[in-house]
């Protein structure tokens, strides 16, 4: 039994915390966020230069090779920083859709730039009236032969406003919320028939909403469906490292905040009251700790399933817990936590962003009793259920 | 990161799986187990050698590392064998062995790991409960005895015991912490008096135990005289790795999806398995921590941050598993009697779930430890 990080992924964890900690004060932040962009062009770009957008990409497709592990320890440190470069919609969600679906010359037009960081795409899967399923599609892809045909509407297309391009997920064939009969579809940004609403995002960041009208597309490679679920559920794994990161900041700069803030002539943390708040709020960052650390061993397993279970069981606890100690953290903070002036205020808005992203806790608990009921039945343990 | 078990690992996990299987005794766990039912599974693990798992060979024990013991505990939490009665195995022996003198060792430790004594707890008093360190059970010094008066309470399987090992007063005078001694006392000394308590879940395994001069052989004094306090101590941060019942509470799990998969009313409702999976990913991550705090006892390192929360989150985790078997078992959950209807193993949940809400208070009730924890984990 090992829980121990490699000598080099140590290192590795602790320069994306020194980086992050140099480049990106709390003020740099404020000032970013308030841009239309909602990122610092310059911070981009020095994560270029230090490959950061090249981590998770294989050495074949000219990436640093590095695995699952490394990409959630960068996520973590980027949730502590509170950080809103936009590394995973470009890194995870288009890039890794692109590196499971892209011939080779699609991979070599597309993947350097997004690996220096000179070029933005977007992933749009996402549409409002599907909720979180991750498959649930209406926006059609019609075929002509070699070309492709995208007429719909996809909503919260992450960083879409600073994109060049998109991916869209659209449907080849079968109901809108079928299984499989899914392509990915690459269309430039000013394409005729495109039409972008640009929003900001809670807890930093800009998307926007998508209309295609006829639009001509060119497709990545064949059916769909299982890299559509396996990217996002990627994404999903990297939200819930970021959240843990997040999480870790607020427990400690509010157990800080008690020691050093009054109140009756004693400090906060002298309160039996919330000595026994923050200290749920511990064994709930511990106990999300123990989840990251379940998904990092699980994302490797040569399961789908087991794969699956682990990333919605994580999100799924995650939520409650994140959700738990954001609450808690600005009500001990009183007054000053519920305003912009305090960091506090925005990791409450980082939290509340995630656990809304690719699904919610009802989401995952779902579908978790789906996917091991799904294995029982197959076990023949479901004898009398309909 | 691996989280694999070796060969070695597996075949051991083997080897207990087909053990367990073959000596299995014909009665089901419970918390009123007879002397002779006790003593009879516990014999029949001495005689493999397996009874004190967590003991090094030299004293008898099995020299299990901590991934053997865990593999241990899940394979008996999957056969749904009897537990050990912690007192003598996980508590008294460890004391002995850490701060017993050789002649109390070679007096007492063979008796444990044979299984030939069985031992009680005599901490709490009517008076001292989570202040543990304000008892009053007196124990004064005359020549080679000591007299014990006083009274103890919540004391599990006193009725069966043979010795209790107790903390008593020997000195008044300073702070309260420090005039505690650690006393080994024989149940069968005249002045001692055990009284049944009834608990919630109208069974008998709590007692009250009244002393009333009882003369105890000062050779019976653990350690120093006065210093009972950090034996106590020693007690509360002893077994990190097993208090969070991970095993048990897979094998309810499994248990309660193998109850609503048999019951179309429960199978096909969503509420169920959204409740169900909640509980499972609760002891997803309680399993974890559980393995973090394993890896770091295997690697000789002192506990860290991640075991302090288990007591706390393994006893919330089993209370609540206990408390949605009453509500999945519908009516069949509100017979005060075994086999009366429905499904049988609802009969016990009932029970189970209102002596399980104990496990929040002893041990140190959880609103203890988390005093603990401020003071230790966030330094308030």
């Amino acid at each position: 039994m090992d829980f121990s990080f490699t000598e080099e992924q140590t290192l590795l964890k602790d320069s994306f915390q020194r980086f992050l900690q140099d480049a990106y004060g709390f003020e740099d932040y404020r000032k970013i966020i308030e841009t239309d962009q909602g990122y610092s062009a310059d911070t981009w770009a020095q994560m270029g230069e230090l490959q950061w957008q090249g981590l998770p990409f294989s050495d074949s497709d000219g990436g640093l090779g590095y695995g699952h592990i490394e990409l959630l320890l960068l996520a973590e440190e980027m949730g502590r920083g509170l950080c809103v470069e936009p590394y995973m919609a470009n890194v995870v969600l288009a890039g890794q859709t692109i590196a499971k679906l892209g011939d080779e010359a699609q991979k070599a037009a597309l993947l350097p730039g997004l690996m220096d960081g000179s070029r933005q795409i977007s992933l749009a899967h996402a549409e409002l009236a599907g909720r979180y399923q991750p498959l649930w599609c209406e926006t059609s892809a019609r075929q002509d032969g070699d070309n492709w045909t995208l007429n719909g509407h996809k909503s919260m297309v992450l960083n879409a406003p600073n994109a060049s391009q998109f991916l869209v997920v659209a449907r080849t064939q079968g109901d809108t919320d079928a299984a499989n009969g899914l392509g990915v579809f690459l269309i430039d940004a000013n394409a005729s028939g495109v039409e972008l609403t640009a929003n900001k995002v809670l807890g930093g960041g800009v998307a926007g909403e998508l209309t295609l009208t006829n639009v001509s597309a060119q497709r990545l490679g064949g059916e769909a469906a299982e890299v559509v679920e396996d990217v996002i559920d990627l994404a999903t794994a990297y939200t819930c490292a970021d959240a843990y990161g997040a999480m870790q900041a607020l427990l400690t700069k509010t157990a800080e905040y008690s020691k050093t803030r009054k109140q009756f002539g004693m400090p906060l943390g002298a309160f039996q009251v919330l000595q026994h708040r923050m200290v749920d709020m511990f064994i709930e960052v511990q106990q999300s700790q123990s989840m990251i650390l379940m998904l990092m061993l699980r994302l490797s397993d040569s399961d789908r399933v087991t794969r699956q279970k682990a990333v919605a069981a994580c999100k799924a606890y995650l939520h409650k817990a994140s959700k738990y100690v954001a609450q808690q953290a600005v009500q001990l903070h009183g007054g000053i936590g519920v305003t912009e002036e305090l960091d506090i205020g925005h990791y409450f808005r980082r939290l509340t962003a995630f656990g809304s992203l690719f699904g919610d806790r009802t989401h995952h608990l779902r579908r978790l009793a789906a996917l091991d009921k799904a294995q029982r039945k197959a076990e023949g343990k479901l004898a009398n259920a309909a | 990161m691996n989280l694999e078990f070796s060969a070695e690992e597996k075949a051991f996990q083997q080897e207990v799986r087909e053990w367990l299987r073959a000596n299995k005794p014909d009665f089901p766990p419970s918390l009123t187990h007879s002397r002779e039912q006790t003593l009879a599974w516990e014999q029949t693990l001495a005689s493999k050698g397996w009874l004190a798992t967590g003991w090094p060979k030299q004293y008898g024990g099995t020299g299990w590392t901590a991934t053997q013991r865990y593999i241990w505990d899940t394979e008996c939490a999957l056969a749904n064998v009897p537990g050990v009665n912690p007192f003598g195995v996980s508590m008294c022996g460890p004391v002995i062995m850490a701060f017993g003198n050789d002649e109390q060792k070679a007096e007492h430790l063979p008796h444990i790991v044979n299984a030939t004594r069985l031992w009680c707890q005599g901490y709490s008093e009517p008076g001292s409960g989570s202040d543990l360190a304000s008892l009053k059970t007196r124990a004064e010094r005359e020549g080679d005895e000591y007299i014990v008066n006083g009274q103890k309470i919540w004391t599990t399987s006193a009725h069966i015991a043979d010795w209790i090992f107790c903390l008593v007063r020997t000195d008044a005078s300073g702070r309260k912490q420090e005039g505690i001694s650690f006393l080994l006392i024989d149940m069968k000394s005249p002045g001692i008096e055990v009284r049944e308590i009834r608990s919630i879940d109208g069974a008998h395994h709590l007692n009250e135990v009244f002393f009333k001069d009882v003369r105890v052989p000062a050779k019976n004094l653990v350690g120093e005289e006065g210093k009972g306090w950090t034996i106590a101590k020693f007690l509360l941060g002893h077994e990190r790795t097993t208090i969070a019942g991970v095993p048990l509470c897979q094998a309810q799990i499994a248990e309660l999806k193998d109850l609503r998969d048999a019951d179309p009313n429960l199978s096909n409702d969503p509420k169920v398995d959204e409740d169900i999976a909640a509980l499972e990913v609760d002891l997803l991550a309680l399993e974890f921590t559980n393995l973090r705090a394993l890896e770091r006892a295997e690697s000789g390192k002192p506990p860290g941050p991640e075991s302090s929360g288990l007591k706390i989150k393994g006893t919330e985790l089993q209370q609540a598993l206990a408390e949605y078997k009453v509500e999945m078992g519908a009516y069949a959950s509100l017979p005060w009697q075994a086999d009366a209807i429905g499904e049988a193993a609802y009969a016990q949940a009932t029970a189970a779930y209102n002596i399980g809400r104990a496990s929040t208070i002893y041990g140190g009730t959880n609103e203890i430890q988390k005093n603990v924890l401020a003071k230790f984990a966030l330094g308030l």
